[in-house]
């Protein structure tokens, strides 16, 4: 039971001008699964074992359970770490691998081998204690390593792209697993990884890394209704959000075409052009013959991708306003699995109004 | 019908014929003078000088091999080699793996430094040292004495250099993982490092063996008698007790040299095998 708290803390690599991780300021709740997300290179690995005491923070503080742990070595930190290669001791069997850090400690015999046992009936890995790693299948042997983490009922869990090296199918169930076991022990828990749906999917609340900058922290609600800025709307979200850019702005109204104006909330003299923001099912294909209506965007569909349950239209819109550009060349439409859309068929998009998101000229969000 | 050979063909098989010219030259290199030895210390002593040569002992004597006995102390070098050999192997093992794992994984001030200077003593032939390190031991009166030959040679640059780079090599994580799960030095190095460096480390020990077993000229410098004088030594003494010309009891001490080392050599090798960290990163 534990609280983690960022407090400004940047890294700088030597030999590098810009900070991997630029004045993180973050608090982890006492027993929250908090989920990092970002591209590749933004500096989630970097934040996490700054946590974890394997990096040394260039400035600002750390803190776990309100005390400052930024100068305090790895082991003295009561922390645990699951490696994204697993990390596991080649020469031990699965249970030396999860009991070595309790006999380090000087756990007893007798103990240790409870603990064991007692997280590899939690993990299903029973069978499996007396093999060595080289002999077990991928999903046992990140079983293991979350054993390895388990066993030593730490403050906090740091977990750096637990799932990267599991197949698509064993990446979904662990995925579920991992989350539901976290809530079970109650463990504060920092799960790095590069995966939206994963993050989406398993945070109390997710944080948003981009360039080492903080970019938002929030529900995964929070984060797929009203992002902060253009990265965010585009990193969550699968397929992602639909961005018209060059939108320009009359008397307070962002014309994207003749029939769809936006209202754009500005306090003063508001910007002269936004980016638009609509995310693939706040579009709606409306059925033929029906009137045209304000809010409509009329498209050719130039491309479609059946998923089973939904399907996505790829639509080019016709009838933009002048200079106004769609960011990725079309727009994603996603329409119920019984609606019949061919390629090439000229459609009217309705937007659903509510929904849209307005971001100004430098990518924030407007409110 | 003609087979023509693609050119891609041709190229293995000009490859494989230059393969087999090399391996023809390193057997008439190394192969021919240690068969020669063997053969020798079977020969009758006119047989060894008959020209032309014969390439089997014919009679069959092993009269060169109680030369040997009778001749020289024998059982004295051979004692004096193991104690030198495994006194210098095990203190150089040691040392070598502690340092490279404080070079590899402490962070001290100095570490760069240390890391040249080990470099540099790899490039000191040690005949230049010699003349210097033979004042010391006779000033410290041990001239004669196991410690005077073994002290002098029990430092290593190589060993340490050899396994600092194959540490390094390592997967980083799991070392971190050590660290996580606050193993201490000594425990990482026992339970983590080493498991995972069998290999390298069983061949600096090889290289180790085999150097120590075939030291002479430190020792000849330094023993006077058979009390500490180690092997390769004890063979000199042997071509000076049997003259010029009696070679058979000298190839014949030669061959009871080098059969323990091979011994050592052929238990030792099966165990450098690759891959003890399959099953440590990835899937
Ligand atoms: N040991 C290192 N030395 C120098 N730069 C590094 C090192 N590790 C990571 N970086 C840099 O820091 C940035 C963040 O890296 P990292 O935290 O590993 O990203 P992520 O885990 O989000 O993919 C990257 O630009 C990377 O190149
Ligand atoms: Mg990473």
């Amino acid at each position: 039971m534990a609280t983690v708290t960022f407090e400004g803390a940047s890294r700088t690599y030597p030999h590098s001008t810009r900070p991997a991780v630029d004045r993180l300021e973050l608090e982890v709740h006492d027993g929250e699964f908090l989920v990092v997300v970002g591209p590749s290179g933004c500096g989630k690995s970097t934040s996490l074992r700054m946590l974890a005491g394997l990096e040394p923070v260039t400035g600002g503080r750390v803190l776990i359970d309100g005390a400052d742990v930024t100068g305090r070595r790895a082991r003295d930190r009561d922390v645990a770490m699951v490696f994204q290669s697993y990390a596991l001791y080649p020469n031990m069997t699965a249970g030396e691998n999860m009991g070595f850090a309790l006999r380090n400690v000087g756990v007893s015999k007798a103990e240790t081998k409870a603990r064991v046992a007692e997280a590899a009936r939690i993990l299903e890995l029973e069978d499996q204690l007396d093999r060595r790693p080289s002999r077990m299948s991928g999903g046992q042997r990140q079983r293991v390593a979350m054993g390895r983490a388990i066993v030593r009922n730490p403050k906090v869990f740091c977990m750096d792209e637990p799932l990267s090296n599991l197949d698509a199918k064993l990446r979904v169930s662990t995925r579920a697993e991992i989350a539901g076991l976290q809530r079970r022990l109650g463990t504060t828990t920092v799960y790095v990884t590069h995966d939206q749906t994963e993050a989406m999917t398993m945070g109390d609340r997710v944080c948003v890394l981009l360039d080492g900058e903080l970019q938002q922290v929030g529900s995964p609600t929070e984060l797929y209704e009203r992002p902060r800025n253009t990265f965010v709307a585009g990193f969550i979200g699968s397929p992602a959000i639909n961005l018209v850019d060059a939108v320009p702005v009359r008397e307070g109204r962002a014309v994207v075409s003749g029939s769809l104006e936006l209202v754009v909330p500005a306090q003063g003299p508001g910007p002269s052009e936004v980016t638009v923001g609509i995310r693939p099912e706040g579009l709606e294909v409306v059925a033929d013959g029906e009137p045209p209506r304000a809010g409509d965007l009329a498209a050719r569909v130039t491309r479609i991708e059946r998923m089973g349950s939904e399907t996505f239209v790829f639509a080019e819109p016709t009838h933009l306003t002048p200079g106004v550009s769609v960011r990725s060349g079309h727009l994603v439409v996603r329409v119920g699995k019984r609606q019949v859309v061919t390629e090439g068929q000229p459609l009217v998009l309705r937007t659903h109004l509510d929904e849209v998101l307005l971001f100004g000229p430098d990518g924030d969000a407007l409110r | 019908m003609t087979t023509t050979l693609a050119p891609h063909e041709r190229s293995g098989a000009l490859r494989a014929a230059g393969g087999y010219l090399g391996l023809l030259v390193v057997i008439l290199v190394v192969a021919l003078p240690l068969y020669w030895i063997l053969a020798a210390s079977f020969k009758e002593r006119p047989d060894i000088y008959t020209v032309p040569v014969t390439w089997l002992p014919d009679p069959v004597t092993t009269e060169n091999y109680t030369a040997v006995r009778t001749g020289v102390d024998f059982v004295d070098y051979l004692r004096n080699s193991i104690i030198i050999t495994v006194v210098l192997t095990a203190v150089q093992v040691v040392l070598g793996v502690l340092s490279a794992y404080a070079l590899a994984f402490l962070r001290f001030p100095g570490r760069g430094v240390v890391l040249m200077v080990i470099i540099a003593a790899l490039m000191v032939p040690s005949q230049i040292t010699m003349i210097s390190n033979y004042a010391l031991v006779s000033g410290l009166g041990w001239r004669n004495s196991f410690a005077g030959i073994i002290v002098p040679l029990a430092g290593v640059a190589f060993g340490t250099f050899l396994m600092r780079n194959h540490f390094l090599s390592l997967p980083t994580e799991v070392l971190e993982a050590a660290e996580m799960d606050a193993a201490g030095p000594i425990r990482t190095l026992l339970r983590v490092v080493l498991p995972m460096s069998w290999p390298t480390l069983i061949a600096f020990t090889l290289i180790t063996v085999v150097n120590e077993w075939n030291q002479y000229l430190w020792p000849l410098l330094i023993a006077e008698d058979s009390s500490v004088a180690p092997l390769p030594v004890g063979l000199t003494q042997l071509q000076d007790a049997e003259g010029l010309t009696n070679w058979g009891p000298v190839m014949a001490g030669t061959v009871l040299t080098m059969v323990p080392i091979l011994v050592v050599f052929l238990l030792l090798q099966r165990h450098m095998i690759k891959g003890l960290t399959a099953g440590a990163v990835k899937g």
